[in-house]
This record gives C-alpha cells, structure tokens and sequence, in this order.
C-alpha cells in the first residue's frame, strides 16, 4: 500500500495516511478536497468522505469489511470559523472535535448539542454526516434541528452551500436536512454552521433500580407525564434489574420544583449534583457506544406504542437465544439493543425473525453496527416511492456513484 | 374550450372539487403578494389523498404545470397561478385524522387550520407551536411548504421542528408514506427536506405534527421605550444573555398608533416611540426566575414602563393587536410592503436604523413589527399601489433593505419564503454552485420542473438575475413587462 499511496499522494498533492488498512487522504482545505475527488474521477475509485472514522462500523460498515478505495478525512480542516457568543450560533469546519467545539462554546456560557460520546475523536463533520443525535435529546432535539447550515463539496467538485448561520431562515431548499444524516453518500461536508442552547445553572442526576423493564417503563411514563425540565431520561438493562436515570437540567429555582415531583415519584432514588451529576451524564453518554463498540440494533417506535414494541424485541430476542444489553430513552421511543452475537455471518434468520415481531408490535428495527449483510437485511427496498426518491437524489449529486453504499438508504436492486 | 384533462378530474374530485368559472378563478389569482396576478386554467380541490395522487397522475400525463395551495395568506406569491397552470388546493382536506395525547402528536389532512389544531389539542392540555400572524386562517399544509414561524417560534422554533412525518404525493402522482412519528428517519432526511420546499417537491395532503404541553403558567409582559434603538438592544442583551422567554417582539410608534386606532385596539400605550411584548412560560418557579433576570437588562436600556398582562383576557388583547397590526396598517395607506428579512440578532438596531434611512431617503413611510427574538424584521411601507412611481420607490426601498440585511450576515426571508418575491434576490445569497445543489435536488424529484414553476430558483443560474435589476424582474413576472401595476383592489397585505 505505502508505494500506492505515495503515488496518489503526488497525483492529488495531498498528504495520504494508511488508516485502518486503507488508504485516506486528508486535505486541508476544499481545493485539496477537490482535487482528491477529480483523482479518484479519473482512477474510477470509490471514495469514503470521512471525519474520524469513529462511527465507520456503524454507518458504512462495508468499508469495514472491505477497503473498495479511498477514505477522504476532513479532519485536517479543523478550524473553528465564528462562534458569535450574542447570537448563540457557532460556525466549524468539519474536522473540528467535538471537544473543540465544546470548549469554545463553554467559554460564552453556551453549551453544543448533541452530547455525544467520543468527544476527543468526534468531528463536526462525522457527526452530521452520521446523524445521530446525544444523551441530551429529549431536552433539545435531534441533532438535524440544530443544523443552520452547510458546506458541501460534491462528487464532480461543485461546492455549494445550503442554509446560512442564522437561527431562523427559510430561504431555498434545507439541503443541510438532507446532508444530515446522509453517512457520506451525497457529499463531502466542508464547514456546518449549528444553534447552542444556553449552559444550565444546575444539573441533577437520580437514578433508581427498578426489578424489571414493566416497572421501569412505568415508572418512566409518570416522570413524563410530569413534564420535568428532563435532560435524559434513560433506562439500562443490568442482569438483575434495569437501571432508571434521570437527568434534569434548567434553573436551580425550577428544579428544586421538579425535584419535589421527583421525590414523589421516585422516593428511593439516588440523587447526585454537581460535578457527581456532570460525571452520570458523561458516563451516560459513553453508554451509548462503550468502548467505541455500537449497538448492533436501533429500535424505534411512536412513544405510546414503545413498551409493546420493546417487549416484542426483547422477547423475539430470547426466542434467538440472542443475549442482549438495552439502553433505551422511553420518551423518546428510541432503545439501543447490544445485540453482539448477530455479527455472526449467520444471523440473517434470527434477525428477520425479531424484526417481523417487533413490526407487529409498532416498532420497527434499524441495523447499527451489523454486517453489511445484515444492514442490507433491514434496508427498505428501493422499489418504492420512498426508494426511488432516495435513488433520484443520490443519482443526481452522485450519479458516477463515487459515495455510494450498498445498502444505505436503500438496498440497491 | 375545456381543458383535455378536465372530464378526468371532474370525475375524480365531483362537482364541488372543481372550480371552472371565470369569477369562481378570481379567488385564486393571487396569494397575500396581490402585486403579483395570473388566473389558473382550472381549481382542482381534492378531499383526500387517493383523490389527489389521481388528480396528479392526470396533470403529470398531461405535462401541466401546478400550483399547490393552502389558503393563500402567504406573502411571497408562493401559490401565486401560473398562466395554463391548474392550482391544486387542500381547502377540502379539512379532517383531524387522529390527535394522540398520549404520544403528543396528531395526523390531520393538509387543509387543517393552524388555529383549528391548537383549539383541538388544547383539550387535552396540549398546544401546537408555530403560530404565525395568520393562523386564524392558514392551513397546516401552507405552515410546512413554507416552514412558517410566528412569535412563539422563539422558543419552540419553526414548522420544521415539529413535523414528525408527512405523506406526500410526488409531482407523477405517487403517495409517499412518510407518516409514522418515529423519532429518526430511515434513510435520508425527506421530511426535513420537504418542509420549506414552497410546493416545488409535491403536495403534502397529511402532516404527523409534534404536540407540547401547555405550561401551567404564562407570563405577558410590555415593556415600553424612549425610542426604538434601545428596545432593539435590550433584545441583543436578552439574547446575549441566554435567557429564554417564549416570545419576544417589538412594535414601533406608527405600528402601535395603528393598532390602537383600529378594531385590534389592545391597550399598547398609544405614545411610546416602542414596545417590546415578551412572554414567559413555564412553571411558576422557571418563570419567576426568567422575569428576574430579564427586567434588570430591561431597565437598563431605559425602559419606561414594564407591565404585566392582568389576565388572560389581557394577554388575548396584546396579541390580538401585535398579530392584526399589519391588517391595521390599512388604515395609514391603502397598501402595505410587508418586507421579510432575517438578521443576526447582534444586528437588529443596525438593521433597523439602515431601513429607516433608506424609507426617510425615499420619502416612504415605515412602521417596524417584527420577532426580534428570532432577528426577523418586518420593515413595513405604506403605499397606494395606484402611484407607480411610489410603487417603484417601496420596491427599491425592499432590495436595498434585504441587500443591507445580507451585507450584515442575514438572509433574503425569515419567514414568508422566497416564491416570486425574493427569486431575483436568490443570487444576492446564493453563487450558481449552491443554486445548481438545489436544482439537483429538483431535478430529482420533480424532472420536469412542473410544480410551481417559476419560483423561488432561477433555472437560469445567476446570469439569468443579473440581467436586470431584481425589481424589475419581479414586477415583469407579476404585471408583464413594461406595464404599470393597475388600480385594481387589494394591496400586497
């Protein structure tokens, strides 16, 4: 490979790294971006537009299995650009940290959402690019709200930017929607612009075990129904028992009210403030992707209907004689399943199995760290109105197909 | 003669989802932008979402451009006619499909009036939040072709946040589904691409809408000012300050002295130079902690006065009379340019003191109600649309606006869309690279370009703009080229 890349990196006159066994340039700004993408054109090789690769078995596993190219890494290009502390907006080229981000912003009183884990690895662009949103989106919103705005490099080298940096704006189509979320098989983020929310005087972590998902779905269902100032609210599943957490965040005047409700609701539960409550979200967060290793599965789900849903997973689950670790946010209708014995190559049958249970039930699956298999397996098929939408739009910003995935979002006929 | 493909959509719609008449047309001739005319070739309203894919499929078979259409209050000539065009509304789509208070969401046709699902959801103690000045009247549908805001959208943010999922039939006539409430969707973004698309990707005949609880408390609160820059620049240090109302606005003396002289008459004192009407929301301790923070930034800009709503008859009155002012304004003038710019919010008293130089320059005469929390400014003109000199001065006095908002960090809309109105101004924005992305994303859905041609890109790139000077090109969509506006009825708003 070092002869390979040693020649592209003079063809393209960008630094070129060996990582994880393929080949990843690493521009540092859009014209290196450019001219990796009109190599690529002219070698007819497929391209990977990548930040830190922290979520790559996650979103775009098939570059896991096999190195069909080149990886594109913006994460050279890591400049913040504005943070306007008056305006509560902040402006970052893709290869900004989340970690940069979040010290920028702490600065001006600001705090950045999505709470995300991995913060020291994670880049603005990764992040978007995947989509997924943090611990703290039942307070704020998923991640694809807060996007202003975004620069992109497309396939054939055009640059164009959709949105703008203001927190209100409704000129032209919001393409940064469509951006988000993508995994990188519309476009090369360059620079995102994102709303901040305001850092909240005071943070409060409980947490309470309740003796199985029944008690503690309930027990979820009421701190909802109370309409707390809730950060997260976040169930976990133990040997024994399953794990509540909630965390509230807002005013100390507003939540020592809700802390009265709390009190109520939840009147064995372990209370934690300060840098101790601070160190339960941190903790929660990394949850989420412990050690870097993702879920295998996202269940989904409309909030009534979720504990049906779940119950329905968990149980198709046993009859697989598949052991599975939940974290699941009941409020929002969202269960992480860990799920690691279905990265057998032979699992298609037990998971089609548990995703026809959980359908009945309301609640469907989506593949997270699988196979590229088994995300084919749970991929809508293109041949649906929905299908050939996704298909259009990724034939016209992409029609020589340089990003393309497989199965993502679509499974390719 | 009529239209080949009429007998085939008469059969589909019935005789009431026809409309045919000359004079039955006329009510379809323009949106709230009544600068800019044209009558459609037929009125097609369908009652569900079967009968509109079929409507489609017909009109896609016959290569006939559409317009879609709410109820027409939008400001920018988004669901202005096309010449040879058929308008396809929602007006019949009128039902609640499903309100879920359990799940906080609710399924409801396209054609549902903003207005009409807060008062369903408020049953359950429920409320839906964007809430623009028209919402007595708009319909749901409209609010996601336009991701329309209103006062509220401060907090809660616009149609955009709270559209959970859609079902949207394509300009060939096919039904997508994207109607379940699940919380991340599979695959690319549609929704979220769907939402402020002004009709160019289809028509959405159902929207899953987001529901919030009502807050046990809210708090209104006017605070009155020795003149107009240091209201803008206590809202820069409300914002700068992170605190959180649900709604921050600000009127001016001509805005105020209109309102109180008309049926919206509010009780907002009829001599200050402006007022800022804020509102607080939450529980009893969140929003005690917010008025303290807040009245302190608030006294420290000189505020004169600060009074809170007795009651919520009160409360009603103020934003009876903040939402009705443009209404009002017809008092001052026979027509008014509700101009729509958006601007960081650091920015608001330099916006504003630019706006009044250039009206003041001009001889025009401004008023200034806008969503100051959101930096969203509505430099209004009164004018008489029968001068075409004058006519020609507000337009001017618009461009120089937007391009001064722009020059600033801002943007063309901040609300109202870009439709007719602000397609010259695209390329003041956006170079040909960013408007080729949104052509492509077109091109994709919607090859032949048939759903509501005409606004919002220029196909052209941004020579196309740049031929002549935007006004020009706008007022030669709406009126012809060369040709004065008539002295027909009716203004811009």
């Amino acid at each position: 490979m070092s002869t390979t890349i040693e020649r592209w990196s003079a063809a393209c006159g960008v630094t070129f790294t060996a990582d994880a066994g393929m080949p990843c340039a690493c521009p540092t700004d859009a014209d290196q971006a450019r001219a990796v993408l009109a190599f690529a054109a002219a070698e007819n090789i497929p391209v990977l537009p990548l930040g830190s690769g922290s979520k790559l078995a996650r979103c775009r596993p098939e570059w896991v299995e096999s190195q069909p190219g080149i990886a594109l890494s913006t994460r050279a290009m890591d400049q913040v650009v504005e943070y306007v502390a008056g305006d509560g907006t902040i402006t970052a080229q893709a290869g900004a940290t989340v970690d940069r981000l979040r010290a920028t912003v702490s600065a001006g009183g600001h705090r950045l959402s999505p709470d995300v884990a991995a913060g020291e690895r994670c880049t603005l662009g990764g992040l978007l690019g995947a989509g997924l949103s943090g611990i703290d989106r039942l307070q704020h919103g998923p991640l694809r709200h807060h996007v202003l705005g975004v620069t992109a490099l497309l396939a054939d080298g055009t640059q164009a930017r959709s949105g703008g940096r203001l927190v209100k704006n409704v000129t032209g189509f919001d393409l940064h929607r469509l951006y988000t979320g993508a995994r990188g098989t519309l476009c090369v983020i360059l620079e995102a612009s994102l709303r901040l929310f305001p850092e909240p005087e005071q943070e409060l972590a409980f947490s309470l075990a309740c003796a199985d998902w029944d008690v503690a779905l309930e027990r979820a269902g009421q701190l909802r129904a109370a309409n707390l100032p809730a950060l997260a609210l976040v169930l976990e599943s133990r040997t024994e028992d399953v794990l509540l957490h909630l965390i509230l965040a807002g005013r100390s005047q507003h939540l020592q009210e809700a802390e009265r409700s709390v009190a109520a609701l939840l009147p064995r539960a372990q209370r934690l403030e300060g840098s101790a409550a601070a160190e339960r979200r941190s903790r929660l967060r990394e949850a989420a992707a412990p050690g870097g290793a993702w879920p295998q599965l996202t269940l989904q789900a409309p909030v009534h209907r979720f504990q049906a849903a779940l119950a329905a997973a968990h149980s198709g689950l046993r009859e697989q004689e598949l052991v599975t670790r939940s974290v699941a946010q009941p409020a929002l209708g969202t269960c992480d399943l860990f799920v690691p014995a279905l990265e057998a190559a032979d699992s298609s049958g037990p998971l089609l199995a548990v995703r026809a249970a959980t359908r009945q039930a309301g609640g469907h699956l989506q593949a997270a760290q699988l196979p590229t298999a088994l995300h084919a397996a749970l991929a809508p098929a293109a041949d649906s109105p929905t299908g050939r939408w996704q298909a259009a739009l990724a034939g016209r910003f992409d029609p020589q197909g340089r990003f393309a995935s497989p199965s993502f979002p679509t499974l390719r006929p | 003669m009529a239209a080949p493909y009429r007998s085939a959509l008469a059969e589909i719609v019935g005789p009431k989802g026809l409309v045919e008449g000359s004079a039955a047309r006329l009510a379809y001739e323009s949106d709230g932008l009544a600068l800019a005319r044209a009558t459609p070739e037929l009125v097609v309203l369908p009652r569900t979402t079967d009968e509109a894919s079929r409507c489609m499929a017909i009109l896609h078979e016959h290569g006939v451009p559409v317009v879609p259409r709410g109820a027409g209050t939008g400001l920018s000539g988004g669901a202005t006619p096309i010449e040879g065009g058929v308008t396809v509304g929602t007006a019949r789509m009128r039902d609640v499909l499903e309100l879920n208070p359990g799940g906080r969401y609710a399924r409801v046709q396209a054609g549902v009036v903003n207005a009409d699902l807060t008062r369903a959801a408020r049953k359950h103690g429920l409320f839906y939040a964007p809430d623009p000045s028209s919402q007595a009247a708009c319909t749901i549908g409209g609010n996601v072709a336009n991701n329309s805001g209103g006062p509220h959208c401060f907090k809660y943010g616009a149609t955009t946040r709270h559209v959970l999922g859609l079902v949207i039939v394509s300009p060939t006539g096919e039904i997508l589904d994207l109607a379940a409430p699940d919380p991340d969707p599979a695959g690319y973004d549609l929704v979220g691409l769907f939402v402020g698309s002004e009709g160019m990707f289809g028509l959405a005949t159902e929207v899953t809408i987001q529901l919030l609880p009502a807050p046990p408390i809210v708090e209104t609160l006017v605070a009155v000012f020795p003149g107009l820059d240091a209201c803008c620049d206590s809202v820069s240090e409300l914002i700068a300050a992170r605190l959180e109302p649900s709604a921050i606005e600000i009127l001016d003396r001509l805005t105020i002295e209109a309102v109180e002289a008309s049926v919206f008459a509010a009780g907002y004192p009829a001599d200050a130079e402006a007022v800022l009407l804020m509102e607080v929301e939450g529980d009893e301790a969140e929003v005690q902690g917010i008025l303290d923070d807040c009245m302190p930034i608030l006294e420290s800009h000189g505020a004169l006065e600060i009074r809170r709503a007795r009651d919520a008859g009160e409360r009603k009155r103020l934003w009876a009379g903040r939402k009705g002012a443009f209404g009002a304004m017809g008092r001052i003038a026979p027509d008014l340019y509700v101009a729509d710019v958006v601007a960081p919010r650091t920015k608001l008293r330099e916006i504003v003191t630019v706006a009044t130089a250039i009206c003041r320059e001009r001889g025009l005469k401004l008023s200034n109600v806008f969503h100051a929390g959101d930096g969203n400014l509505h430099p209004n003109i009164s004018y008489d649309r029968r001068d075409p000199e004058e006519v020609r001065r507000v337009l001017e006095a618009g461009e120089l606006i937007m391009r001064a908002c722009i020059e600033r960090g801002g943007s063309l809309t901040g609300e109202h869309g870009v439709g007719l109105e602000k397609l010259g101004h695209m390329c003041d924005l956006f170079g040909d690279e960013d408007l080729d992305a949104m052509l492509r994303a077109r091109a994709a859905i919607d090859p032949d370009a048939r759903m509501n041609p005409g606004k919002l890109l220029p196909v052209h790139g941004c020579r196309e703009a740049h031929t002549r000077s935007p006004f020009e090109a706008f007022t030669d969509a709406a009126n012809g080229p060369s040709t004065p506006p008539d002295s027909s009825p009716g203004g811009i708003a």
